[in-house]
């Protein structure tokens, strides 16, 4: 390692902006306290759950113990009910619109050693890159003007190629591409970040460049396990400096947080759990929970046996509940379903309460505007399950009954941190997505759609605009106005 | 530790004057933030009509719903929000 190297990375985590959160020197994941409430609520009472589903039909973010009861659920009629209640929760909440979004991967380099990663430092197969300037917008310019992408993560490694200047630079160059397309044009209008853990000042600096929202998964809850799989002579390998970090960037004034637990590592119950502790700490300090929670699940890398050799790999079934359980705990939050999995298990889960999912993703560097199809796991950080096109996606997502959205309109007036997370909670979002939904995917079947999405597009798209002309007719007036402009070739027009 | 970013009660006094004045429906203010709008104070959309905006300057910005009564006051309504934004 290089003393420029070193010096960065000893310069990295700064100690007071870890211990002023914590209370009492203990950070919020008390290891055997997750595992009593998880014991003591097995065999939970079916009135009990009934109550609890109540609960969540309410919007409520649930206790650890009810929590914990639902992770004990067994008997398949009451999984049945969750799901009822989990696809409930979901229209509730944000109606029957789904967002789609690319992961757009800026580089691979990395000083962490993570055992489960295929980028990580010593994996000599991986070949390295770090898109320039000119890269990006090339890529940028795939994803917004021939795929018509809205909304991307953009994905950062954890090394000095990478710093914040380089992350500004590169989402400044993202929001100036605008490509001409069929009538309107193509433009990236949220790019969210999934990064590493960043100092304040850093987060003020996103904040300002005017990210979406800013995305760290803690991996595992898990302390020992933590400890295990991240080499205590890394960065990562900090674990209160990654879970603090959506401390820091509530504090820094980044508006919306995103979540998440690579499944796979332990167990899924006690990450589940964990998940919910992260929120409840949030909501408590910041008043404001999580904008997402993902659940990826562990998939297979170059080069990287502990994928293999792994003892907590998460069953289908399994899976389905930990999604269903997470519906129910953290009702307001979206839910991201990624393109890691395959179209079959995407399919049947969608209806869980899924929120967000991704499509045509590639996610070898370079990837988009270097037209190949074929994983290369070299340059990849692991293999995705299910390569469908936004255009097939979206279709399918049609014929199920789902619109896609491409809203970002939160972010045209400021409908954003504790004043989106009320509006989530009373309803009110759900009723502006269904709006919102109607007029981007318009937008959308006018700009990229091939002629039979179009088509089975436009029929939902009908039946859309007759719910919102029978349930809410005092916009129906405006939204008709809206609609028609767009067919005129009008662009970004939103409630 | 909420995060609020603004705090200022005369400031939300005042919006909530200028809501029942003007009937403007939610009323709030938000900050520019690169491209897009973060919300900093105000009261939340409720009519769910589509927002209408008026710039207070460089960094700020006044949403509401109903826009109409409010439009012929605009220029004492920003000036007034612009001295309790900077108040402090």
């Amino acid at each position: 390692m290089t003393p420029t190297l070193k010096s960065w990375i000893e310069s990295r985590i700064k100690e007071d902006e870890i211990t002023k959160y914590m209370e009492n020197g203990r950070d919020f994941i008390n290891d055997e306290e997750i595992w009593e409430k998880i014991e003591k609520n097995e065999n939970p009472d079916p009135s009990w759950i009934r109550e609890i589903f109540q609960k969540s039909l309410n919007i409520e973010t649930l206790t650890p113990d009810e929590t914990a009861a639902l992770i004990n659920i067994d008997d398949p009629d009451l999984i049945e009910e969750m799901k009822e209640v989990a696809l409930k929760v979901k229209l509730k909440v944000y109606d029957n619109r789904i967002v789609t979004f690319a992961p757009l991967y800026l580089g691979n380099y990395c000083v962490n050693n993570c055992l489960y990663c295929g980028f990580r430092r010593d994996n000599y197969v991986i070949k390295r890159k770090v898109l320039t300037e000119e890269e990006i917008r090339r890529e940028t310019e795939v994803l917004a003007g021939e795929i018509g992408h809205k909304r991307l993560i953009v994905v950062y490694g954890e090394h000095p190629v990478m710093n914040v200047d380089y992350m500004t630079k590169s989402l400044e160059i993202i929001y100036d591409v605008k490509v001409p397309v069929r009538q309107g044009y193509g433009q990236i209008r949220r790019a969210n970040v999934n990064a590493p853990p960043l100092q304040i000042d850093e987060l003020k600096m996103l904040k300002e460049v005017g990210i979406g929202t800013y995305q760290v998964f803690q991996e595992t809850y898990h302390h020992e396990t933590y400890e295990k799989l991240h080499p205590q002579d890394t960065l990562k390998g900090n674990y209160q400096w990654r879970l603090y970090c959506m401390h820091r960037a509530l504090e820094a004034g980044v508006d919306d947080v995103g979540i998440g637990a690579l499944f796979g590592l332990y167990d899924w119950r006690f990450e589940v759990m964990g998940l919910l502790y992260h929120s409840i700490e949030l909501e408590k300090k910041f008043g404001i929970g999580p904008h997402t929670i993902s659940f990826p699940r562990l998939e297979p890398a170059a080069n990287t046996p502990f994928v293999q050799e792994t003892k907590y790999k998460v069953s289908n079934q399994d899976f389905e509940k930990l999604i269903l359980v997470l519906r129910l705990a953290v009702p307001y939050t979206g839910l991201i379903l990624t393109a890691r999995e395959p179209k079959e298990i995407r399919d049947r889960v969608i209806h869980y309460g899924v929120t967000q999912t991704d499509a045509s993703t590639k996610i070898g560097i370079g990837a988009y505007s270097d037209r190949y199809n074929k994983q290369e796991l070299e340059r990849q950080q692991f293999m995705i399950g299910d390569q469908r096109s936004l255009d097939e996606l979206i279709k399918d997502l049609a014929k199920m009954g789902y619109i896609t959205s491409f809203c970002t309109a939160g972010y045209r007036c400021g409908r954003t941190g504790k004043c989106i997370m009320d509006l989530l909670r009373t309803g009110k979002e759900g009723r502006l997505c269904k709006l919102n939904a109607i007029l981007t995917f318009k937008e959308w079947l006018l700009d990229f759609a091939s002629p039979e999405t179009q088509k089975i597009g436009q029929i939902l798209i009908e039946r859309e605009i007759q719910e919102i002309k029978e349930k809410m007719p005092h916009v129906y007036p405006k939204l008709m106005e809206y609609y028609r402009r767009i067919e005129n070739g009008e662009r970004d027009l939103y409630f | 530790m909420e995060k609020e970013t603004c705090t200022s009660k005369k400031l939300m006094k005042f919006l909530e004057e200028i809501k029942k004045k003007y009937d403007t429906g939610g009323v709030w203010i938000s900050e520019k933030m690169g491209r897009r709008w973060s919300f900093y104070c105000g009261i939340q959309p409720f009519l769910l009509l589509p927002p209408a905006s008026f710039l207070l300057d460089d960094r700020f910005a006044l949403f509401c719903e109903k826009p109409e009564n409010l439009k012929r006051d605009i220029e004492n309504i920003r000036a007034k929000l612009k001295e309790l934004l900077y108040e402090n």
